[in-house]
C-alpha cells in the first residue's frame, strides 16, 4: 500500500493510523532479525501518536495525506528525546533535547514516527555494513548489502515495514539504497529541504529526501518538507511548487536527455539494458530523447572525493582522540581527510562552480537526464569490490560513480524501479534535472511508473 | 597520527588525479565565495 493509499483508506474509514501503525510494528516485529533495517523502535510512542491522530480525524481536523500515517527516520535525523547514534559508537550516548526540521514538518503533518533506521555508519558508506551494530541485510536477498547509507530505510520500505523512510544523501545514500531495494528515492535540489538538526557528513554537500514506494508518495513528502528554515541558512527562497503529479501525465514535449559518454561505460549490462528500456519507454509515451555529452564526470567526481574528505574530517574531528571507536573503513577516510591540503579543498570548491555553469548549459536542451543509477544491482556484504566488465573495482566508488557528482551541483535526483538483473536484484533508473524542478522530474517519473509494474514487485521471500 | 599505506595510498592517487585538473582551475580568474552554496544567488 502505498502514503496516498493508505491516505484514502483512513478518509473512507476503511482503516485508523493505529490500524496501519500497529500493522508496520507486527512487520518490524517480524522482519527487524533477518533485516536489521531498525536501530530503534518506538513502537509504544507511535501507538499513542496514531490514535491522536485517528481522534483529530473523527473530529473533523484532516492535516493532510500525511495525516496518520507511519514512517521512519535514518537514525541521524535528531529527535526530542530519541536516542540519535548516527549508527556509530560516537553518539551513542546522544539523547536530542529538539527535533529537527524535517520531522518538526512531518510531525506537523501528522507522521507517526515508528523509530529510527538503521545506516552505514556515520553516513559514510554505501554497504550499511555496521560494525557496531551489525550489517543491514537486503530483503531481496539477506547475503546482500541494502546500499547506504540509508540502507535501513531502503529496507524498511522494500520489506512493508513502514509506507516511507527518510534518508540523507552526500554522494548517491539515498539513490542507492532506493535501487537496491526497488524503492523510489528523491534527493532534492541542495536548498530545498532543511538539514537543521541532521548530523552532517558534508556540509555543502548533504542532501535530506524520502525512500518511498512511488513518486507521488515522495512528492506528497516533499510538499510537507520542502521550503525556506531560517535555521538552516543555505535552505532557498524559491517558491514551493506543487510536486503532486497528476493522475494522467502526458510526456509529450518532455526532452529527455541520454548520455552518450559515462554513464553508459563499464555498466552491468542488465543495468544498462534496463535503464535503455525505461528511455525507450519514454519515448513510446511520447518524450523527445536527446543524446547529449555531458562535462567530465570523473573529474567531477574527484571534486566531490576530495570536498567530502575535507568536510567530514572537520565534522569527525570534533571527536578526536576517539579514533579507535570508528569502524576502519572511517578511521582511513578520515585520516585522508585530514591529511588534504586546504588549497586542494578551496581549488575543489572553485571547480565547482564551473561544473555547475556547465551543466546547466546541458540542461538548456534537455528536462532530464537519465541514467542507471548504479552499475550493477547489490553485491554480497563484506566485498569490498565489484567487478564489471573484467575490471576490479572499489565497490563504494564503483557503486556512487552516476551518483556523487550530482550532490557537487546540488540538482534534484530520483531513482526508480527499472527491472532486475540476472542475480534476481533490483536496478534502478536515475533521473536529474535543473535545480528546483522537482515539480518536472517527479512528473516523469511518475508516468514510468504508470507504465511498469517494477515498483509492485515485492521480495521474494515476503 | 601513525599514517598507513592504506591511507595514503588511494589519497595519492586521488590528488594526483586533481592535479590533472589544475589548467583548468588555473583558468579561473573571477572571485569565487569560499562556499559555493549551489543556488545562494539565484534563489534569494
Amino acid at each position: 500500500m502505498t502514503i496516498l493509499e493508505a491516505a484514502a483508506a483512513l478518509r473512507a474509514k476503511k482503516v485508523s493510523s493505529r490500524e496501519l501503525t500497529a500493522e508496520c510494528l507486527r512487520v518490524i516485529d517480524g522482519g527487524n532479525g533477518a533485516y536489521n533495517a531498525f536501530l530503534n523502535v518506538t513502537g509504544v510512542s507511535a501507538l499513542r501518536e496514531a490514535a491522536a491522530f485517528d481522534g483529530e480525524l473523527a473530529r473533523g481536523i484532516d492535516r493532510g495525506p500525511l495525516h496518520g500515517i507511519p514512517i521512519a527516520l535514518k537514525d541521524l535525523f535528531c529527535t526530542r528525546g530519541v536516542a540519535t547514534t548516527c549508527a556509530s559508537l560516537l553518539y551513542k550516548d546522544f539523547v536530542p533535547d529538539y527535533d529537527c526540521t524535517v520531522w518538526e514538518k512531518l510531525s506537523g503533518a501528522g507522521c507517526v514516527m515508528l523509530g529510527k533506521a538503521h545506516q552505514h555508519e556515520l553516513a559514510y558508506g554505501v554497504t550499511s555494513n555496521n560494525p557496531h551494530y551489525g550489517p543491514v541485510r537486503n530483503p531481496w536477498n539477506v547475503e546482500r548489502v541494502p546500499g547506504g547509507s540509508s540502507g535501513g530505510s531502503g529496507a524498511a520500505v522494500t520489506a512493508g515495514m513502514t509506507f516511507m523512510a527518510m534518508g540523507s544523501d552526500t554522494g548517491g545514500s539515498i539513490r542507492v539504497p532506493a535501487a537496491f531495494c526497488n524503492t523510489f528515492g528523491l534527493k532534492p535540489t541542495f536548498g530545498r529541504v532543511s538539514k537543521f538538526g541532521v548530523l552532517p557528513l558534508g556540509y555543502t554537500l548533504d542532501h535530506m529526501g524520502p525512500l518511498t514506494r512511488s513518486a507521488r508518495d515522495a512528492a506528497v513528502c516533499l510538499q510537507v518538507m520542502a521550503g525556506r528554515d531560517n535555521r538552516d541558512e543555505t535552505t532557498s527562497f524559491a517558491p514551493v511548487d506543487n510536486y503532486l503529479p497528476s493522475e494522467a501525465i502526458s510526456l509529450k514535449g518532455v526532452r529527455i536527455g541520454v548520455p552518450s559518454n559515462y554513464y553508459f561505460d563499464r555498466v552491468d549490462p542488465d543495468a544498462a539494458n534496463a535503464a535503455r528500456k525505461m528511455i525507450a519507454l519514454a519515448a513510446s509515451l511520447g518524450a523527445t530523447i536527446v543524446d547529449v555529452t555531458v562535462p567530465d564526470i570523473a573529474a567531477l567526481n574527484t571534486v566531490a572525493r576530495i570536498i567530502l574528505l575535507c568536510e567530514a574530517a572537520t565534522v569527525l574531528n570534533q571527536f578526536a582522540g576517539r579514533e579507535h571507536e570508528v569502524g576502519a573503513d572511517i578511521r582511513v577516510l578520515w585520516e585522508q581527510g585530514l591529511l588534504m591540503p586546504a588549497t586542494e579543498y578551496i581549488n575543489a570548491q572553485r571547480l565547482r562552480r564551473h561544473f555547475r555553469d556547465a551543466f546547466l548549459r546541458v540542461f538548456d536542451s534537455v528536462d532530464v537526464l537519465a541514467t542507471p543509477t548504479t552499475p550493477t544491482g547489490a553485491k554480497k556484504i563484506g566485498d569490498p569490490t565489484v567487478t564489471i566488465e573484467g575490471v576490479e573495482e572499489d565497490f563504494r566508488l564503483a557503486t556512487t560513480r552516476f551518483m556523487r557528482g550530482i550532490n557537487v551541483l546540488g540538482f534534484p535526483a530520483t531513482s526508480q524501479p527499472s527491472g532486475f538483473d540476472g542475480e534476481g536484484m533490483p536496478l534502478g533508473l536515475q533521473l536529474i534535472a535543473r535545480p528546483f524542478a522537482e515539480k518536472r522530474l517527479l512528473e516523469v517519473a511518475a508516468a514510468l511508473e504508470d507504465a511498469t509494474d517494477f515498483h509492485l514487485h515485492t521480495p521474494p521471500s515476503l | 597520527m601513525n599514517v598507513s599505506e592504506k591511507v595514503t595510498a588511494p589519497l595519492e592517487a586521488l590528488e594526483s588525479q586533481f592535479a590533472a585538473l589544475k589548467p583548468s582551475i588555473d583558468r579561473f580568474a573571477e572571485p569565487v565565495s569560499m562556499y559555493v552554496l549551489p543556488f545562494e544567488g539565484d534563489s534569494k
